[in-house]
């Protein structure tokens, strides 16, 4: 690594030692960043991988013997003989017009209509549907929602996918005598009036619904109508991850359950308990959260309005996105979160006084000191409490799921108290389904189960069997019921047990309703009709209030009919034209007038002074473990949707898995190390499953993700990860005390992109605190550089690698010669800005992309070999304020470093970063293509032309970002996971079927696998094997913008006409796209502030794509911000010594800068490149 | 001497060889005829399920392209009908009147105009059944290229500059290659191949014949191509690979 000379910030005239690894230091902040612990401690593998262009074996088939290559590969051959020759000839098209006209359809031309998606544990998206002709292929925010305003997230993005599972397809089933046979629902209504009419003598007693929950006037006018029939009949609400503690906290608080519905836009202090409110915690409404929050955060001036950005604290068990995006960061095992936050909140109510908040103050009392243990939480404590004084009615403070109710009723009487109630954030009653308890309706139902008193079991949506506490044993409890009815999208694990699976329409395939967390009530539009197998003789499922219709012997189990009912006496009662209502909330995709239900409620605090007493104090060295939902599959729903179980995670970089997560340095203290297989107690439970070490996971915590192992998910999610509900019982859903960790032998294979694509350790990200913004943000941009030379640069890139390089001169003259067509001087010049500040790396940009773009699932085998396809990647680097160099780290694989759990203040902080294709003005890319595949057009855009390559790879070898992806295989055309060829000999060995290579796998549009086509957007080529690919901007989009803008006769394309799927779906808006020549784009004035910066620009790519440094709000109290960069840097033993003194001194520390050796390095190049030139000539 | 080798294995050698030319110029072939993409063929002319005629809808009733190819001036595609466009004129025989007549009578061949024709026979049955008609598509480009009718027709490039004299077709075939070449004549130098709506509207492909054959206009439409008409097509491959 020290060799390379291309990059003076990389060059080290000594010889390292051996054993002695330095990652630069980053200029602006003195931090190191580095991405996984292989690249800290530079292992062997870490090594190896960034000398590789491709990862090892990315173009060998199979890593099995040649024999076993053979054998396999005959079979294919022979296929292939038999089908590619008549497939080359006359392609007999057929064109089917459609035998009349429907309305608004113009063939080419996508057609938006709006819908809703409920989200898990109540709750709705807004969204805005895109058909082509009848056919869905693409979900959007909805503008008009108030959830979403145009953005989305991973799970409404991904949703599409779900629409065209084949798994899903499956038809209805009955239990028999001898195994499940298939069944239509007309069977089904056939057995209901009898079955339920038994009911009506016991008043319902003996039936039962175990429902999922949502918020839906619909829903709810159905069990309306079920109450009144049977009144006994037990209405049980249960979602798997449903933590009581926040509806407990508000009862407290309160006196009656409340949502919480905060409003981020207007905090200038966050405060968060174990919240990962940007990412899988609802409390800040999805998308709307991340929205809000970065709206505090955007800086678009050095003085004035857009200088200030808003302070974030997290306090966690585990880094999440939330933590990633806070301005300090704190990890501490669940127990010692409650601590602190109680000795926090003692210290903010003393000093508020008053009677009521000296009382819970003095009942708090046994808290103080507790964190003493901790060197600097104490301090911490201290410096909060001052900043959210001084903000009051400013700020806000959340508490996660984790926590137990007691902190819940504190966080809500210290908003109360500091004003915040009303300002930041606003209360609305719960509605009835949501206010139930989870773990009482499946305890109830197991109850009920074991006294033999129930008879019938309805299951709507949700999946018990799997994901019910372990120590009720429910799959054995639910056999015992004689009569189950499970309608669920998939057939699952309960759906297989039960008497009745039925199946169970996509939310876009039938009529509903739902309502969003802040009231706003939605339709849920079909955009086509229910799907089936139409071999096999399936049929269309139905939707939730189609079976209670049935169940209820209601007179219409029609969808359609049931909403407009249950409206008519619901949301529309009072309207006066219901028809003119009902087609506007259609269009609008909301009810007018709904939402914005919040308000300020009254505090009780002397329960909430009582409720003090239940928080226990923290326990010490007692291992805690911390059950979380996954970001991607939930709490399993997800897990059949591949583009999910691709997306690497946000903080560990995981696909297709989930493990156990523990602090490197506990890891070490245990003897572990990534994929070591351990095994995990709790609560009499054990568990077999891999560890992963995160860096900033709490020392006395282990963390899973819930989710996964599931045993009856698809061909896609079934066997992947490990069930870690297995040890999740009902008196610790969120926390188990006490766990036991050890190694039992075996290690896992995981599939993590966290080291793939490296760019080794460039100036890649940039930091700043937010004072030294504030003083040299505006500082001239024409400077003298170190080498004496005018140069203008921006104050990000003063510290960036660019400002100590000399300026690049190119062998073949200036850049744009007068011989050249283009000189990007006309309009449109396309550009992209991303935020860095507000990036939070959900991955939605990622998802949107793969939607917008037919980007292939290619499986976990070939992510494991780096192949993931992705044209918009989020790398996370992880950054720590100590010195790798001076003994706070050894070379060791995590070695006590800044995480030991005393050490408080070397905490790790996070950065993502989206990377796209750059666009660069001089693209290395482009001058290495032998066919010219890949050139630039006059709008600035680095094009690829699919058609023209011939997969040398060229390109990708020649790309500083690595960010062109190659399609090794057909991944368009092959199924992931189910047949495959070669199966009979295979089977057995094969583990699992994401490792079998595409080439072996069945054609996807054999069979139901069509159905997956049917996503493909069709403005957008799907590419074949052997072909280069990347981020084109979404060049169908600007093209499409660009003929719809001749169309209307614009002379330019105006800024906002269309936007880029990822810039599109960023819930935080943390890209911007547009036009660079039109003054007064976004764009152009994100590229003009002084935050801008390309990436690498110091090899003169010239990228298109440039970055708005990362800059932090610090508080002074808790680590000084750097306000003077310039001589914050020239402290640190980095790379970048330069910076401060200029003098021979700092040469003799270790990395140097050498100009000298640049300059003979150019000379030498010249006198090679004239030599060969001479030799020609 | 006995012989070893009968005389007649002296003509090995020679049978080889031209076995070997002839096997190597029928491989060439067989793979040049299985291999070229049909849809570049200048003239395929597939049999349509029906025998509809664009000479006597276009040509000698005059119908408008867009009478039919509705959303060719907003979409990439030139839609084909569906069959509830057909019937607003087969429906009935008798409400045809002067206008089959005068097809019948201008052009005596035309008889599958007539009402019991099997082909309208056809019509009406797919039509009653709700079925469409299985046209087999004449012009297709690959996957990877886009080609937005809209951006071409609302620029002033007429039908026929593609499509040629379609109204003179009884039976449609593709008369250009549609290759990039061929494409790339066009956007390189538009003034051979664009009009000015004003002058002439682009479905009336008998006029833009007579105007794109006439030297003079072309020059004209250069002239106004650089001063008012603002038309670049563009030559990257960006514009329409994707």
């Amino acid at each position: 690594m020290s060799n390379t000379k291309q990059c003076p910030s990389t060059v080290d005239t000594k010889s390292p030692d051996a054993g002695e690894h330095r990652l630069p230091l980053n200029a602006s902040t003195g931090k190191t960043y580095w991405r996984g612990l292989e690249e800290l401690a530079n292992t062997p593998e870490f090594q190896e991988r960034l000398q590789r262009e491709f990862p090892a074996f990315a173009s060998e088939l199979m890593n099995g013997s040649r024999r076993t290559f053979m054998k396999l590969m005959g079979a294919s051959f022979a296929l292939a003989g038999v089908s590619a020759l008549p497939g080359c000839r006359r392609p007999d098209h057929k064109i089917l017009a459609y035998t009349k006209s429907p309305e608004d359809v113009i063939q080419g031309k996508a057609t938006y209509y709006a819908t809703a998606v409920p989200t898990p544990n109540g709750g709705a998206e807004g969204l805005l549907a895109e058909t082509f002709t009848g056919r869905p292929t693409k979900l959007e925010g909805n503008p008009l929602h108030p959830i979403n305003r145009g953005r989305s997230t991973i799970h409404s993005q991904a949703e599409i996918l779900n629409l065209y599972d084949p798994d899903r397809l499956i038809p209805a089933s009955k239990k028999g005598p001898n195994g499940r046979q298939a069944v239509s629902w007309r069977d089904f209504e056939n057995f209901a009036p009898d079955h339920f009419a038994r009911f009506d003598a016991t008043r319902g007693r003996g039936l039962a619904f175990l429902v999922e929950k949502t918020e839906s006037p619909s829903r709810d006018s159905m069990r309306d109508r079920i109450r009144s029939r049977w009144p006994e009949a037990r209405w049980l609400p249960y979602e798997a991850i449903d933590s009581d503690a926040r509806r407990q906290g508000s009862q407290i608080a309160f006196g009656a359950m409340q949502r919480e519905i905060p409003d981020l836009s207007k905090a200038k202090v966050i405060l968060s308990i174990d919240s990962d409110f940007l990412g899988t915690d609802p409390v800040c409404m999805g998308p709307a959260g991340s929205r809000t929050f970065s709206a505090g955060r955007r800086l678009t001036a050095t003085q004035g309005p857009g200088s200030e950005m808003n302070r974030l604290y997290v306090v966690e068990s585990m880094i999440s996105s939330t933590g990633g995006s806070a301005d300090h960061q704190l990890s501490l095992a669940p127990s010692e979160v409650s601590a602190f936050f109680a000795e926090l909140c003692r210290s903010v109510l003393r000093q508020l006084g008053g009677t009521a908040n000296t009382r819970i103050a003095s009942a708090l009392g046994r808290f103080e000191g507790s964190m003493a243990e901790h060197r600097d939480a104490a301090h911490w404590i201290e410096a909060i409490s001052e900043d959210l004084l001084a903000h009051r009615g400013e700020c806000v403070i959340l508490v996660g799921e984790s926590q137990p109710p007691a902190i819940h009723a504190l966080a809500h009487a210290l908003n109360a108290e500091l004003g915040n109630a009303g300002q930041t954030i606003s209360y609305a009653p719960l509605a009835e389904d949501l206010s139930a308890s989870s773990i009482a309706s499946i305890r109830q139902v197991a109850a009920d189960i074991a006294d033999g008193s129930l008879d019938t079991l309805v299951v709507i949506g949700g999946n018990p069997c799997f994901d019910a506490p372990i120590d009720l044993d429910f799959p054995a409890l639910y056999s015992r019921i004689p009569t189950t009815i499970h309608l669920a999208l998939h057939e699952n694990e309960t759906g297989i047990a039960s008497t009745w699976r039925l199946n169970r329409t996509h939310f876009l395939e039938d009529w509903g309703d739902v309502v969003a967390a802040d009231g706003t009530v939605s339709p849920i539009q079909p955009m086509i009709a229910p799907l089936a197998y139409e071999v096999g003789g399936g049929e269309p499922g139905k939707s939730d209030l189609a079976l209670l219709a049935i169940v209820a012997g209601d007179s219409t189990h029609d969808s359609y009919e049931l909403v407009r009912r249950s409206w008519q006496e619901g949301p529309l009662a009072d309207v006066t034209d219901f028809e003119a209502t009902w087609r506007r909330s259609l269009h609008d995709g909301l009810v007018g007038g709904t939402g914005a239900r919040g308000r300020a409620v009254r505090i009780n605090t002397s329960d909430v002074e009582r409720a003090c007493a239940n928080i226990t104090a923290s326990q010490g060295a007692n291992l805690e473990l911390v059950f979380q939902p996954c970001s991607k599959v939930h709490d399993g729903r997800y897990s059949n949707n591949g583009w999910l179980q691709e997306l690497p995670d946000a903080v560990t970089k995981l696909t297709w898995d989930n493990a156990l997560f523990i602090n490197p340095s506990k890891a070490k203290e245990l003897g572990l190390t990534d994929g070591d297989i351990v095994e995990v107690s709790v609560s009499g439970f054990s568990l077999d499953i891999p560890v992963w070490r995160v860096p900033g996971v709490a020392q006395n915590a282990v963390v899973v993700t819930l989710g996964y192992g599931r045993t009856q998910s698809g061909h896609v999610g079934t066997g992947v990860g490990f069930n870690t509900y297995a040890i999740r019982t009902s008196d610790a859903m969120e926390v188990a005390i006490g766990a036991s960790v050890s190694k039992v032998g075996g290690s896992h294979d995981f599939a993590c992109t966290q080291t793939h694509w490296s760019m080794e350790g460039r100036d890649i990200i940039l930091e700043f605190d937010l004072p030294a913004w504030h003083k040299h943000g505006d500082k001239a941009t024409e400077d003298l550089d170190h080498y004496g030379r005018q140069r203008r640069l921006n104050f990000a890139e003063k510290y960036d690698t660019i400002s100590h390089a000399p300026a690049i001169e190119s062998l073949y003259g200036s850049v744009i010669t007068e011989n050249q067509t283009h000189r990007y001087d006309t309009r449109p010049q396309w550009g992209m800005s991303i935020d860095l500040t507000m990036c939070n790396g959900c991955g939605v940009c990622t998802i949107a992309c793969q939607a917008e773009n037919n980007i292939p699932v290619v499986g976990k085998r070939e992510v494991a070999k780096g192949r993931e396809m992705h044209w918009i990647r989020v790398d996370r680097y992880f950054g720590s304020a100590d010195d790798p160099g001076k003994g706070e780290f050894s070379n060791t694989y995590g070695d006590a470093g800044p995480y030991t759990g005393g050490r408080v203040s070397g905490a790790v902080d996070m950065t993502t970063m989206p990377v796209p294709c750059m666009q660069c003005e001089n693209a290395p890319c482009e001058t290495v293509c032998p066919v010219n595949a890949t050139i630039h057009d006059e709008e600035g855009l680095n094009v690829m032309a699919y058609n023209r390559c011939i997969g040398t790879r060229y390109c990708s070898n020649n790309c500083p970002y690595k960010v062109r992806r190659f399609n090794y295989f057909d991944y368009a055309t092959k199924k992931l996971g189910g047949e495959f060829v070669g199966k009979e000999v295979l089977g057995g060995i094969v583990k699992s079927e994401h490792w079998v290579p595409p080439r072996l796998r069945e054609r996807i549009d054999e069979g139901a696998g069509e159905l997956r086509t049917m996503q493909s957007n069709p403005d957008v080529t799907v590419r074949e094997r052997g072909v280069m690919e990347k981020c084109t901007y979404c060049v169908q989009r600007i093209n499409a913008a660009r003929v719809e803008s001749k169309l209307q006769d614009l002379d330019h394309i105006p800024d906002g006409f269309f936007q880029v799927a990822c810039q599109q779906a960023c819930p935080s808006e943390a890209i911007v796209f547009g036009d660079l020549l039109d003054p007064e784009s976004e764009v152009r004035k994100e590229h003009d502030s002084g935050l801008s910066y390309g990436l690498l620009a110091v090899i003169n790519t010239r990228p298109r794509t440039r970055y708005k440094a990362r800059v932090r709000n610090p508080n002074p109290k808790i680590r000084p911000p750097v306000v003077d960069p310039f001589e914050h840097h020239g402290g640190h033993n980095g790379h970048h010594d330069d910076h401060g003194g200029h003098g021979e001194e700092s040469h003799d520390d270790g990395h140097v800068m050498s100009l000298p050796i640049l300059t003979e390095t150019r000379s030498a190049l010249a006198q090679a490149a004239s030599g060969v030139l001479g030799g020609l000539a | 001497m006995s012989t070893l080798f009968p005389k007649w294995t002296n003509a090995i050698p020679q049978v080889l060889g031209a076995g070997l030319v002839f096997g190597l110029i029928a491989v060439t072939a067989g793979a040049w005829y299985w291999m070229t993409p049909a849809y570049l063929e200048v003239g395929y002319q597939p049999t349509q399920p029906i025998a509809f005629s664009h000479q006597t809808h276009a040509g000698l009733l005059g119908m408008d392209c867009r009478y039919c190819h509705t959303n060719v001036e907003d979409s990439r595609h030139a839609n084909i009908p569906t069959t509830t466009t057909c019937m607003n004129c087969h429906t009935v025989a008798d409400n045809l009147g002067g206008y089959l007549a005068k097809a019948v009578s201008i052009d005596g061949s035309s008889s599958s105009a007539h009402w019991d024709s099997p082909d309208l026979q056809l019509l009406r049955q797919l039509h009653a059944e709700g079925k469409p008609v299985p046209w087999r598509r004449v012009h297709k480009l690959p996957d990877y290229v886009a080609f937005p009718h809209a951006a071409h027709v609302n620029a002033g490039v007429s039908c026929y500059s593609c499509h040629k004299r379609i109204d003179q077709m009884p039976i449609v075939y593709q008369a250009e290659s549609l290759g990039m070449g061929w494409c790339l004549e066009c956007h390189r130098a538009p003034e051979n191949h664009l009009v000015d709506t004003n002058d002439v509207s682009v479905t009336n492909l008998r006029d833009v014949q007579a105007l794109l054959n006439d030297s003079s206009y072309s020059a004209t439409m250069g002239e106004q191509l650089k001063s008012h008409l603002q038309r670049n097509p563009p030559q990257t491959c960006g514009a329409c690979h994707y």
